[in-house]
């Protein structure tokens, strides 16, 4: 774990530095929770946030996205691409993890998706180590720590951080900011914080792990559990909007006022709502609620897992926190488990 | 950087031109199109495109015509929704509209070579099957399969698509056809009456060698399987096309998910065996 030291004021520095070229995105306050936003001045910045309400994802696959524009007198249309140069700033590891999914999922089998791609290339990622919060279960599902998907990782150490290299530029920027390197005690205080992190996760898998949870699910299918939680859940998609790993969409036309230009758009779309798996004749292959949820609950456990090499979940437990009649993974898993 | 920016967009369409269109049944058409450049889809029989028009949307159609129909390439349209209901009521030969594709894996027709072939068709479904039929039965493939047997059925006397097509089909002393109506509706039909099951006993088939492709409405699939199987068919040689709603065609937005398998990826053809392994398939 080579790295740099970075006091509080080299931090400040250091997004100083960044918001003369990048617009950066980092954790806020909003009213009694926390949320990425653009920043305008480094003291905007929650360090000690707990989870942000929408994961950052947001800003490489936003809520709604224009593909293309287009005319229709002429029936020209042309792709639209943001490479704005952004930082997120301050991901959790899970969000970092959460990243590394949708990069593969917008490039796999040769179908790179450069509306995902153009942003992601231009972002910069700078993480932050955490401790656990309520909902949280990221031991479960391995992805406590961020190896890799960084460029910079900071590990609080007292009053200053350790900044880990994650990649060359932010190796480059470290240095532009002529950070110390750390010393083997700075280290030290890294590893104790992240073991510290380790014994707090409380919430967790009782049975099963980040690998043999697809096992239990594939066996749990037809388990009686599905059809109770279906006299719960809603279908309200709120645990697909929250979700860090969810990447479906819809796709939309947007006519402008004079009825000729207009917007393809991208627009977040959920497993759980009752259209999503509907087809031109009628017919509904997920009608049912409990249908839905086990395809979301296995989709996360269970059906990406071999493209994923690992579940996609990534244990943020934001969906627990917003689904109103607070269904949990780790209670549905420890449930099926029993 | 500025190079990945050039970089193509997996959703602009290229445009087509509508250089056909006719009436099938009240909710039916059939589309012919061409690229202005003359080019071919370059499809296989069971693909799809999304057709797509600007300001009103996209819609993925199954593509009806064969490869070895050069220079154009036909789709027949049901209209269901926004996209199909403007191409079949604002549009009109001259238009153009967006396509993008050919999507998903198509029949592994060089497989079926040797085989005979029993095509077996519900409603809607013989469009796809269609594309594979008429690449069986061109001059130049003919030779590579044995018999063809086309089971194809519809609701009542009013609902046959490609209906003069069938009528060769008819006529072809190389081509076994049976139609059935679900429901006799009309006093000109003598045919068979009974959903698309009943003509398989019908059908003097040699499960040793025939392959069997099946399309059509959801529902028919588990009865259809039951009926070949009652007949000693072999789940590997039994294929069909499932029918989910494919939106981005890619591999991304989600919607034709079936466990593990996206269907405008892996799919939408599949044989019996992979279909068995996919909880919610049929």
């Amino acid at each position: 774990m080579q790295g740099y030291i970075l006091t509080m004021d080299s931090l400040r520095n250091l997004v100083q530095e960044l918001m003369k070229t990048y617009k950066v995105v980092a954790p806020v306050k909003k009213e009694t929770r926390f949320d990425f936003c653009e920043i305008e001045k480094f003291d905007d910045i929650r360090l000690d946030y707990d989870t942000s309400i929408l994961p950052p994802k947001k800003y490489l696959s936003p809520p709604v996205e224009t593909l293309l524009r287009f005319k229709r007198s002429e029936n020209k249309a042309e792709p639209v691409f943001d490479t704005t140069p952004v930082v997120l700033f301050g991901l959790h590891p899970c969000d970092i993890k959460g990243i590394k999914h949708l990069d593969q999922a917008f490039s796999e089998n040769n179908n790179y998706d450069r509306h995902y791609l153009a942003k992601r290339e231009n972002a910069l990622i700078i993480g932050l180590e955490c401790l656990p919060y309520d909902y949280c279960f990221c031991s479960s599902v391995g992805s406590t720590f961020a190896k890799d998907g960084f460029d910079i990782m900071l590990i609080p150490i007292g009053d200053s951080y350790l900044a880990e290299v994650g990649s060359k530029k932010g190796e480059e920027l470290l240095k532009r900011i002529q950070a110390k390197p750390s010393q083997e005690l700075d280290i030290k205080k890294a590893e104790a914080f992240k073991s510290e992190k380790e014994k707090k996760i409380v919430r967790r898998f009782n049975k099963v792990n980040a690998s043999t949870v697809r096992d239990l699910m594939q066996r749990t299918w037809d388990h009686k559990h599905w059809k109770e939680l279906e006299e719960r859940c809603l279908a309200c998609g709120s645990c697909n909007l929250v979700c860090p790993t969810c990447f479906c969409f819809d796709v939309q036309d947007e006519v402008h006022i004079n009825l000729d230009d207009g917007e393809r758009r991208r627009i977040w779309d959920g497993c759980m709502l009752v259209d999503f798996a509907k087809v031109g004749s009628g017919e509904n292959f997920r009608e049912h609620r409990s249908q839905r949820l086990r395809h979301r609950i296995n989709r996360k456990f269970n059906y990406l897992y071999d493209r994923f090499n690992s579940p996609t979940c990534v244990g943020c437990g934001r969906c627990v926190r917003a689904c109103t009649v607070k269904i949990d993974p780790v209670e549905i898993v420890n449930e099926l488990s029993r | 950087m500025v190079a990945n920016i050039q970089e193509k967009s997996l959703y602009l369409p290229r445009l087509a031109k509508m250089t056909k269109k006719e009436r099938f049944t009240e909710k039916e058409m059939f589309f012919e199109f061409r690229f202005d450049d003359g080019s071919n889809l370059n499809h296989r029989p069971g693909q799809f495109v999304e057709l797509s028009i600007y300001g009103i949307g996209e819609a993925p159609i199954s593509i009806s015509s064969s490869p070895t129909q050069q220079g154009y390439f036909e789709l027949c349209v049901r209209a269901v929704g926004r996209v199909t209901n403007y191409l079949h009521k604002n549009l009109d030969v001259g238009s153009y509209v967006g396509i993008r594709g050919p999507f998903g894996n198509g029949f592994p027709y060089e497989k079926f070579k040797g085989y005979d072939m029993l095509f077996i068709c519900g409603g809607l479904g013989v469009a796809p099957l269609r594309s594979l039929i008429n690449y069986t039965l061109d001059k130049t493939k003919r030779n590579e399969f044995g018999k063809v047997y086309i089971l194809y059925g519809c609701k009542n006397n009013q609902e046959w698509l490609y209906q003069k097509e069938v009528e060769s089909w008819l006529n072809r002393a190389d081509v076994e056809t049976y139609l059935t109506v679900d429901k006799c509706t009309d006093s000109n039909w003598k045919g068979n009456v009974g959903v698309i099951t009943t003509l398989i006993p019908k059908v003097n088939f040699d499960v040793n060698k025939t392959i069997a492709v099946i399309c059509g409405p959801p529902v028919m699939y588990k009865f259809v399987v039951l009926e070949l199987k009652n007949r000693n068919f072999k789940e590997e040689n039994i294929y069909m096309s499932l029918e989910r709603k494919m939106k981005c065609g890619v591999g991304k937005c989600g919607h034709c998910q079936i466990n593990n398998v996206y269907v405008c990826q892996s799919g939408p053809v599949f044989d019996l065996p992979t279909v068995r392994k996919l909880q919610e398939a049929i």
